[in-house]
């Protein structure tokens, strides 16, 4: 879907003789778990990011774009330079990474590879969201707000009670044209209808709230990826009822002239999440947050002729919060020449097996996949 | 059996056409409800207006087999044409008058699907939508041996891949699952033997056209629904054709389209899947027995079903003169709206019913209707359209149920159809 048709779309003539009905604002309630879902669109280079610096295979698939002055954490696995602010929450032991996530027969396409993560399916036959599964329909909050995209992703899904906008004040002015007055319900597609459209009403009327609510004191880099982390700030420390948030970082399709564009990502990636950290830290609620990122898949091994690589398999994802426990998890995927499946590294961990742990393990629900896919003890 | 009233006509039409046209409305309204469905059902032939221009696969091929700059080109011409087409069905949506079978049509791609996305070549996906319109209201047997013959289906499903020694089980699994039985009613050894039936079934890359190449048919016997033999692909859809399952499938799909997205009553189910299959899987006959059930003329279900975003756009266009929209735009509208002609989300197709309305395409849709019925000196037209009747009746026409929000009190009647338009009760049929 395209962003700007949809703005487009959201910002004509409103609707005369409307009167807005009061929706009670909900109260806040700090002790709910939140997650802060990063995608990294376009395919993170995950040899890059953490990097497994004293093998010898990594060196000869990688002459020129190899790594070299990577931050050494444990096991031969050195973190990407440009993570560098992260360090301290390595420290603390609130920062995890799960190694080689990935699935079988993996998608090499942008499109149907996301489309594998954001359904949990790897058959191309499911259109709800995995966290739709997860989150029970709510009546009076949204369980999901995406910010920066049109696309509800992980969320989508009728019943699955999330909004997506490029920003709160963009959002406000698409909400103005809806309906605000309730309507006697007489089927179920009316009921449906009704609640889509108080979880609008909702969302607008509590987003308007936080417009003017209080801002963290901690300083954000002037990027587009730090000020969607500032507003995600602001939702959760002026106690906005939303359990998943949804940001991401473009620009991870590196075929060509790499190592200048990821070394940048790796530090708008850093430098924005070390200040969420930090802002949720100085409002007491570290404990309740966790911030996840995901991408649709790794790149190849073997370094291309253009300075880049093209597109994986399996990838290591980054998992950080106060109640997280830090460490290495999963086992780096091996790259042994006759290790590799078709050029590409074979994945050591599910991707369900991270979507599990949240479930059970962060927001103590039922694991859907239990019965082929296990939690890990990261949090 | 007594005369359809106005209501009903419109229920009947709303559900079957492409929106309700008063004209369309109005001429079936005093007949017998078998009157008005044998009208119906048997419109005249559908034409499928001329291709856009669109470039022969066997000219895209040499283009991206000449180097990595050709490729791209070839790559970004294909979205292009793509767009082309999408925008040609639009127009062919908004003009056609056989919108039953249209709406047939729609049906049939949602079913047998599939997408630019995958198939990539627009000149393949047009000559399906025309398989797909010609047979829409015609003969399911013989419409399923021609999709398995299909070029687009042999690309979108992997058929052209399978061949002896690596089979590629992609087309042989949904034709059990999507296209025919529905899943428990088969196992994987009869996935696998399907896949090897159909061995060999491919495309002719330079012309589109189907071939068969004997030399990759794997011809073992293989046991398949039981049975066992050296199978042909048309004799694997004819085993599957002899199953009752098949014909109840097909019923409840008929269901869920024209009647409620509620679960079916089986008893219906079971008296249409008997009556498609004794007529040798004639469509309009199964059609006719839905369209004649007390099921499909139950209040408990009028204005139940949600319009999808064509029978919302559409509709809305044909049944009233609005300021047409350029047809890009009301492509880029369906896509929003989460309708992408011939690039559905999954070979599943549209999920369709209440999963239309999220909190993303209600917006799109509440700013879509207010922009069309805003007032300005083109919709004056809308005004000298308008029939000449009474109010009670606008209100019986655009809506299937009483409206949801008090109607304007200040007289006018572009202000009360705009009412109607931006009433809740709108967005159902």
């Amino acid at each position: 879907m395209n962003r700007r048709d949809f703005l487009q779309y959201a910002s004509l003539l409103p609707l005369a003789g409307m009167t807005p009905e009061a929706f009670a604002a909900k109260p806040a309630n700090p002790s709910k778990k939140i997650m802060v879902m990063v995608e990294l669109k376009g395919g993170n280079d995950g040899l890059s990011t953490l990097i497994p610096f004293r093998d010898g295979n990594y060196h000869r698939a990688r002459p020129t774009l190899r790594v070299k002055n990577g931050i050494p954490l444990k096991d031969n696995m050195a973190m990407n330079p440009y993570l560098k602010k992260l360090m301290p929450l390595w420290k603390e032991g609130d920062m995890a990474w799960i190694q080689g996530v990935g699935y079988s027969n993996p998608s090499r396409s942008h499109f149907h590879s996301m489309d594998v993560w954001e359904t949990a399916s790897t058959r191309n036959n499911a259109s709800q969201g995995w966290l739709s599964h997860i989150l029970p329909a709510r009546q009076s909050a949204v369980n999901g707000i995406v910010l920066g995209d049109s696309n509800l992703g992980p969320m989508a899904g009728a019943n699955s009670s999330a909004v997506a906008m490029d920003d709160p004040k963009t959002f406000l002015r698409q909400t103005k044209y809806l309906n605000k007055r309730g309507f006697k319900v007489v089927n179920s597609s009316m009921g449906h209808m009704l609640n889509v459209q108080n979880q609008i009403n909702i969302a607008a009327k509590e987003l308007s709230r936080i417009q003017n609510g209080k801002r963290s004191p901690v300083r954000f880099p002037p990027s587009k990826f730090g000020r969607k982390l500032e507003t995600v700030t602001k939702m959760i420390i002026n106690g906005m009822d939303t359990p998943v948030y949804k940001v991401s970082l473009e620009g991870f399709d590196t075929h060509a002239g790499q190592v200048d564009q990821h070394n940048n990502l790796m530090n708008h990636l850093g430098g924005g999440l070390f200040a969420f950290s930090q802002a949720m830290k100085r409002a007491g609620l570290w404990d309740n947050v966790m911030v996840v990122t995901y991408s649709e898949f790794g790149r190849r091994v073997a370094e291309n002729k253009s300075g880049g690589t093209d597109h994986g398999s399996a990838a290591p994802h980054l998992v950080l919060g106060g109640k997280v426990n830090g460490g290495l998890y999963g086992k780096q995927p091996s790259l042994a020449p006759d290790k590799l499946h078709d050029g590409d590294l074979v994945h050591t961990v599910d991707f369900r097996e991270v979507y599990a742990t949240i479930a059970q393990r962060w927001y103590r629900r039922p694991n859907p996949w239990q019965k082929q896919f296990k939690a890990i003890p990261f949090v | 059996m007594g005369r359809l009233s106005f209501s009903d006509t419109r229920h009947l039409v709303s559900r079957t056409a492409l929106g309700q046209q008063w004209g369309g409305v109005k001429a079936l309204e005093g007949k017998t409800r078998a009157e008005a469905i044998n009208i119906l059902l048997t419109p005249s032939v559908p034409k499928t207006p001329a291709a856009p221009k669109l470039t022969p696969w066997a000219v895209v091929n040499r283009m991206s087999m000449q180097n990595g700059a050709g490729k791209k080109r070839a790559r970004k011409m294909m979205l292009h044409e793509g767009i082309r087409l999408k925008r040609w069905w639009m127009l062919h949506l908004l003009r056609n008058d056989t919108p039953v079978n249209e709406h047939m049509t729609l049906f049939w791609h949602n079913h047998f699907t599939s997408s630019l996305e995958k198939v990539e070549q627009p000149s393949l996906i047009y000559s399906q939508n025309k398989l797909l319109r010609e047979n829409a209201l015609g003969n399911f047997r013989s419409l399923i041996h021609k999709v398995a013959r299909d070029p687009a289906m042999l690309v979108y499903l992997d058929g052209s891949e399978n061949v002896k020694g690596h089979p590629n089980e992609n087309f042989a699994r949904e034709l059990l699952e999507l296209f025919t039985l529905g899943r428990g009613h088969y196992n994987e050894k009869d996935v696998k033997a399907a896949a090897i039936a159909f061995t060999g079934w491919g495309v002719n890359r330079n012309n589109g056209t189907f071939v068969y190449d004997g030399t990759k048919h794997d011809n073992r016997p293989v046991t398949f629904m039981g049975r066992t033999g050296r199978f042909t692909g048309d004799q694997i859809i004819d085993i599957i054709l002899e199953k009752p399952r098949t014909a109840e499938y097909i019923a409840e799909k008929f269901w869920k389209e024209f009647i409620s997205d509620k679960a079916p009553d089986y008893r219906y189910i079971k008296n249409w899947g008997a009556a498609f299959r004794k007529s040798n899987y004639n469509i309009s006959t199964l059609y006719s027995e839905v369209l004649n059930s007390p099921a499909f003329w139950a209040p408990n279900y009028k204005g139940t079903l949600t319009k999808s975003p064509v029978d919302l756009v559409v509709g809305t266009l044909r049944a009233l003169p609005f300021p047409k929209l350029p047809d890009t735009e009301l492509v880029h509208i369906l896509q929003l709206l989460g309708q992408d002609l011939f690039d559905p989300p999954t070979v599943k197709g549209w999920e369709g019913g209440k999963h239309w309305i999220d909190t993303q395409t209600l917006l799109v849709r509440t700013s879509l209707l207010n922009k069309l019925t805003r007032h300005s000196q083109a919709s004056a037209k809308v005004q000298s359209y308008l029939p000449k009747t009474t109010g009670s009746e606008i209100v019986e026409w655009l809506l299937p149920l009483a409206p949801a929000l008090p109607l304007p009190t200040t007289p006018g009647k572009r202000r009360m159809v705009r009412a109607l338009i931006l009433d809740p009760v709108f967005q159902l049929k």
